[in-house]
């Protein structure tokens, strides 16, 4: 009974300590950040609250995302919206398309792009089962104070570690902004510019934007290889 | 007489021929030896992984050679490869959002930066650095992720 009690205490007092330690850590480097941007949360903080709601909304939604998707979709996406640029983020991939679009292509193209990388993502995650999230303190002083990059390390439980970096900028508001991620070392936004560009200049669609926007869902829900085995819907056809 | 006119020929011949070796492997490495324009401009860029990237390696942005690299440092304390860039004045500006990546040119494969303009109306400044960067890909990399995920499955 008494060894018991000891040795969670010692766990507890260690956990304590290990928190302690990043957040002091994080606290000692924010001061340095905060004395040229004036913030009144830490981007870091917002990846990791928003990492969290994100994994709790998993959970809950274990039971009806098969059934109702949609639901599900909306969902994640009303927990993204705050804290994610998808204006900044899609401008970036339709790049010197950008200009030459008309307002009302790229108020469309935003919508397609935000609806398109929440489907992505919510798909994603309905894989994602017993891994573990870990959102790493700030490792270095940003060059420019307006942006940085947030590091996340997403663990399976087969012990692989898939890094993801987040880059961040400060809106007019102050407040932390994602507008590209950089997963596993492959640069999400450029890869998107990439096919954005290629598809823009395929004879398939003529330099029509129109047309590259209204297919622009169906170019990137090809993208991620992993996703084709989250097919469980296809044994199930099968049976 | 005739004798040291063939031995000029085949000396000339053997001469030219190491020449065009010469050539062949500047050519082939992908390092420009011409002296850049005066008029440049410098930009710098981060990578995880420049792997093969040499000073003088090109800059270019849709195949055409815009600049070439000045200076690769790395920055021991993080890990990350610092590229100086020059930028010839026919090519600036540049937006602010321009991505650069690594790309290999050819089967021998020599490494170059391939740089894709941004939508941005704001311009890089002299100096500046490029936000947007994708390293090079290695392939001990690949292989050891595909190990893993192999393991795991």
């Amino acid at each position: 009974m008494n060894a018991v009690l000891t040795t969670t205490d010692g766990r507890v007092s260690l956990q304590g300590f290990c928190v302690g330690t990043i957040l002091s850590v994080s606290l000692a480097l924010g001061a340095g950040i905060a004395s040229a941007a004036v913030a009144d949360q830490s981007p870091h903080d917002m990846v990791r609250e928003t990492s969290d709601a994100v994994l709790a909304l998993i959970e809950q939604a274990r039971e009806y995302a098969q059934d109702d998707p949609e639901r599900f979709y909306r969902e994640v996406q009303a927990l993204l919206d705050p804290v994610v640029d998808f204006e900044s983020f899609a401008r970036s991939v339709m790049a010197v398309h950008y200009r030459n679009a008309t307002p009302a292509q790229r108020k469309r193209f935003i919508e397609s792009f935000r609806s398109g990388l929440v489907r992505t993502y919510a798909l994603a995650l309905t894989e994602f089962e017993d891994g573990e999230v870990v959102v790493l303190p700030p490792d270095r002083p940003p060059r420019d104070p307006r942006r940085q990059t947030v590091t996340m390390q997403i663990r399976t439980p087969h012990g692989a570690v898939y890094p993801v970096l987040y880059s961040v900028a400060q809106d007019r508001d102050g407040a932390w902004k994602v507008r590209n991620l950089i997963v596993n070392g492959v640069n999400m936004g450029l890869t998107f510019r990439n096919q954005f560009n290629s598809a823009a200049q395929d004879p398939k669609y003529g330099g029509d934007l129109d047309r590259v926007i209204d297919d622009w869902a169906d170019l990137i829900e090809e993208e991620p290889p992993g996703l084709d085995e989250t097919g469980d819907a296809e044994p199930e056809h099968q049976a | 007489m005739q004798m040291r006119t063939i031995e000029i020929g085949v000396g000339a011949f053997v001469l030219a021929g190491f020449l065009a070796l010469v050539v062949l492997v500047v050519q082939v490495s992908g390092v420009s030896l011409v002296l850049a324009p005066t008029n440049s401009h410098r930009v710098m860029a981060e990578f995880d992984d420049v792997a093969g990237l040499r000073v003088r390696s090109k800059v270019s942005m849709a195949g055409v050679t815009i600049g070439r690299v000045a200076s690769i440092d790395v920055d021991p304390l993080y890990g990350v490869a610092i590229v100086e860039m020059e930028i010839y004045e026919r090519s600036w500006p540049l937006p602010i959002d321009t991505g650069a990546r690594i790309l290999t040119e050819g089967i021998l494969g020599a490494r170059y930066i391939g740089l894709m303009p941004g939508g941005d109306d704001e311009m890089l400044e002299d100096g500046g650095y490029i936000q947007d960067t994708q390293g090079a890909l290695v392939l001990e990399n690949l292989i050891g992720d595909l190990v893993t995920r192999l393991g795991a499955s």
